[in-house]
């Protein structure tokens, strides 16, 4: 720790007006500074060690107006606001500094605070784009969270349902409001329980939306008034409806759930009033007299609010995808589209998921026994909850059917069978379809995988990565491998049958990786001409076992990056 | 169509393998004639225990020639234990089956028996061995030479097949760069063909030209391990040229000499003159000049005009840069099924 003393007089040589606490056995120095005429007293409690951005907390916060960036706390009794300097973990401190360390991290809270004193209008901006922290500060936390699944945010009234007993975390530990309009998938449905058969239906909620809000309330004594005068920003037709509809069923309890666009985007918040005997929705200073009233923390559950935070992209929702093979690579693929966005995913493969297959498939051994794909299409379902991705138990060669694969946006082979995948390719030439394919395959040992994407009409097609690089004809082996053609590059432990390539789940993932990626920017529209790309492995295992690598292997440096699939040789581009 | 189908086809059209076409006759006569000289062998109590191509047939690296015959060396082994004290009358024997079938010019050379077929272009030569303990002796002597002329000779006739297969140094891709340098020996084969008259290309010796395309070989694949002959051909060409095998002899006069990597590495070129030296100095020099403008050539019309120059009429001038190569599809004729290292 830092001594005390040391800090006072290094502070005070930098000007600071700073002081130690006449208490001892508090190592805390207190700063005191004027701001616009407004007296500041800014604390800051020494720590063992410097961990993070050090923190002062601002004195008599309420003196001071309500300011961005500051939520009060309570500290043994006394109100302290704590000040956000931005992400404290977006700063890479100077430990070994901490005179230093302190001193730059007093000044960050001293500018903050000059902006928010001295700025009336950023600091009301601020309030407004943090309305969603800020309101958590007058939140019962104690209270059980509320899931709401809304995605218009329209004027609408829903059953609140009770957490399931005994649940204390995962989506059956909340109060449950499901709005009309969730698009949540049938396995989400099942495994939330959001009917009244399986929770006790708790109440009513009511979702209002605002034309404007007013920053969050300070304390939760003013969240009364504060609701009343939100009252006002209600379009006059929804507070019609409030009025003669939505307000008139009389219950103990009722949720608001309001949203109203803030800088930061549309934000949701709930308050929760509670009566001894049965009332009408309160709306007016008179009715409020039976309530009791409290904000309770809100999670928001649409896919706008959901998807974008976890990368994912709104636009992937509408377009179709159909995936051949279910394997490793596959799943993985599947996985990794659908937490990209895409909800139309279908998935083909007539192969069913076996023990051998654990340690290298996404699957867990609940699926054993069954098709890949539908165990895929399960699990998505259940992670990604607007997925629409369904199994089918069929192979490659069986979906020559030109209307069928005419309705997809793109197509991914995942099978790491040239012959099928060549076969379907020269379908599809003969056949005039004119839709994007993706094959992706890995190879043995660790070494590699690759991804093409074969653009009908663009220059570059998947008969490109298969133009025989000695004689420029069409090859039977991909000239993307790294593994030279007509080695026994399978492992074999139980005789015929059992035979398979060496390979591990991280090469599964990083094959699926670049595949995924190709599609997805294809998808997005990043990508407009037949590409290819490839990862390059370590060839440990395949020197191991006297493998072969080719001149590509040696030679390539351009692990991930996307190129040109042409080949100005191949007779099908020509 | 890139550069590389037009030497690829170029390739195609020079090549000259045991299986191609225009080689079925004559290999159905070799087949004959081996049937034949081992019948006769057995009959005289000499059982041939082995035979085996020699020569650019079992490399691979023949060429067809634009007017000469097709060549066949076919070694015939019998057993050590077998053979006679005279090398020589084994010969004899083949001799005999050979005249009795209507050679042409049916003679014994020293290290072979050879002769010419009457009605087609097939010139046949054939070595004799015995063999023990994988350890070969050549039949030396002609007909009427003095008994010590007439020896068993140690050899070593599969070790410059061998040595000439070897790719045990190529990194990545070995066969393929094994097969890169197999062509680049074809391209100056027929480039000897072409630009040197008859009598001298007869001594720039094919096995030479192999020797030292083998030492320098030079193998070029992009990174996408596509072949590039052109640059293979310009750098090894370079590499021969600064190889240390032309010694001046001053006023741009040059003595070439090649050693046989293998048993009994003597001089392919003793004996040569200076103006076959000169000549294939010259010559290689002016070629490694000319590749460098087709290499710096854009245009792929360009670019073979200026190869037809170096290869003569075998190396075609497309009419337009479309594409010409668009064979129909599913041109992949070498395998019928090839092992796979690709899963998912």
């Amino acid at each position: 720790m830092v001594d005390i003393d040391e800090l006072v007089e290094h502070l005070c040589s930098r000007d600071f007006n700073c002081q130690k606490s006449p208490i001892d056995l508090f190592k805390i120095i207190s700063v005191k500074l004027t701001i616009s005429g407004k007296p500041i007293e800014l604390i800051h409690l020494l720590t063992d060690e410097i961990t993070g951005l050090p923190v002062f907390s601002l004195s008599s916060p309420n003196d001071s107006g309500q300011l961005a960036h500051v939520s009060i706390f309570d500290f043994n009794g006394l109100d302290l606001g704590y000040i956000c300097v931005n992400d404290r973990d977006s700063v890479s401190v100077n430990f070994s500094m901490p005179l230093l360390a302190i001193e730059e991290s007093l000044r960050r809270h001293i500018d903050i605070l000059t902006k928010g004193i001295t700025d009336p209008e950023w600091n009301r901006h601020e309030l407004l784009r943090e309305f969603s922290s800020n309101w958590l500060g007058v939140c019962d936390l104690k209270n059980k969270r509320m899931l709401l699944t809304s995605a218009s945010g329209k004027l609408e009234e829903i059953d609140v349902l009770r957490p399931l007993p005994n649940n204390n975390h995962g989506v059956n530990s909340y109060h449950l409001a499901q709005s009309q309009d969730s698009e949540l998938s049938e396995i989400a449905s099942l495994y939330w329980n959001n009917n009244t058969s399986k929770r006790a239906k708790a109440g009513k909620a009511i979702i209002i939306p605002l034309i404007s809000v007013e920053p969050a309330p300070l304390n939760k004594e003013e969240l009364k008034s504060w609701y009343l005068n939100a009252l006002i920003s209600v379009k006059p037709e929804n507070k019609k409806l409030l009025n003669e509809q939505y307000g008139c069923w009389s219950s103990r309890e009722y949720w608001i759930i309001f949203n109203v666009d803030v800088p930061s985007g549309k934000t949701w918040f709930c308050l929760h009033f509670q009566a001894n005997k049965k009332h009408s929705l309160p709306l007016t200073t008179e009715q409020m007299k039976h309530w009791k009233i409290k904000a309770i923390p809100l999670r928001l559950f649409n896919k706008e609010n959901v998807l974008p935070r976890g990368g994912a992209n709104l636009d992937l929702a509408y377009r179709r995808v159909a995936l051949i093979g279910a394997g490793s690579v596959g799943g993985e693929i599947a996985h990794k589209l659908s937490s990209a966005g895409i909800e139309n995913l279908d998935i083909f493969d007539k192969d069913y998921y076996s023990i051998d297959n654990l340690y290298r498939h996404i699957l867990p051994e609940e699926f054993l026994e069954i098709p890949k794909s539908y165990g895929l299409g399960f699990q998505l379902q259940r992670q990604f909850l607007w997925s629409k991705a369904k199994g089918i138990f069929e192979k490659l060669l069986s979906l020559r059917n030109r209307q069928k694969l005419m309705s997809y946006d793109l197509i991914i082979i995942a099978i790491g069978s040239p012959t099928h995948e060549r076969l379907f390719k020269e379908y599809l030439i003969e056949n005039e379809i004119d839709v994007p394919v993706i094959n992706t395959w890995l190879e043995g040992f660790g070494v590699g995988g690759h991804a093409t994407l074969d653009i009908p009409d663009a220059n570059g097609c998947l008969l490109c990565a298969y133009v025989c690089q000695e004689t420029l004809a069409r090859g039977l082996n991909s000239n993307l491998n790294f593994i030279e053609a007509n080695q026994n590059v399978t492992i074999n432990l139980a005789g015929c049958g059992e035979q398979f390539i060496s390979y591990g789940a991280i090469c599964s993932a990083q094959t699926a990786l670049i595949a995924s990626d190709l599609a997805i920017k294809y998808l997005e529209e990043k990508i407009t001409t037949s590409s290819k790309v490839s990862w390059k492995g370590s060839d440990y295992d395949a020197n191991d076992n006297n493998i072969q690598l080719t001149h590509r292997y040696h030679q390539f440096s351009d692990s991930l990056q996307i190129k040109s699939l042409h080949d100005e040789d191949c007779d099908a581009c020509s | 169509m890139s550069i590389q189908a037009k030497f690829i086809k170029f390739h195609d059209k020079i090549k000259l393998g045991r299986e191609d076409a225009e080689y079925k006759s004559a290999r159905e006569k070799d087949d004959s004639i081996l049937k034949a000289v081992k019948k006769a062998l057995k009959e005289e109590g000499y059982p041939v225990i082995e035979d085996f191509l020699q020569g650019s047939q079992s490399t691979a690296t023949a060429v067809k020639h634009p007017v000469e015959d097709f060549d066949i060396d076919r070694s015939v082994v019998i057993a050590f234990d077998d053979a006679p004290e005279d090398p020589v009358k084994v010969k004899k024997i083949v001799l005999k089956v050979l005249e009795d079938r209507g050679f042409k010019n049916a003679k014994i050379k020293k290290p072979c028996v050879t002769a010419d077929y009457a009605s087609l272009s097939l010139h046949i030569d054939i070595p004799l061995y015995r063999e023990q303990n994988g350890e070969y002796e050549l039949a030396v002597g002609k007909k009427n030479s003095k008994d010590e002329n007439k020896v068993w000779s140690s050899s070593d006739p599969k070790g410059l097949r061998d040595w000439i297969n070897n790719k045990n140094d190529y990194v990545g891709s070995a066969i393929d760069k094994l097969k890169q340098y197999k062509r680049i020996v074809r391209y100056l084969k027929r480039w000897r063909d072409v630009k040197f008259s008859s009598d001298v290309a007869k001594k720039v010796f094919s096995i030479a030209l192999t020797v030292m395309a083998k030492e320098q070989f030079k193998p070029n694949f992009d990174a996408n391990g596509k072949a590039s002959d052109l640059i293979a051909l310009r750098d090894t060409v370079s590499a021969i040229l600064n190889g240390w095998y032309f010694n001046s002899q001053g006023n741009e006069q040059y003595k070439v000499s090649v050693d046989l990597p293998t048993s009994p590495y003597r001089d392919i070129f003793d004996g040569s003159s200076v103006n076959t030296g000169t000549q294939l100095y010259n010559k290689l020099t002016s070629l490694k000049n000319k590749l460098d403008k087709v290499i710096v050539e854009d245009d792929v019309i360009k670019q073979c005009k200026l190869l037809n120059e170096i290869f003569g009429d075998d190396f075609e001038v497309p009419s337009s840069t479309s594409n010409a190569s668009a064979t129909a599809k599913a041109t992949y004729v070498t395998a019928g099924v090839a092992g796979t290292s690709q899963g998912a």
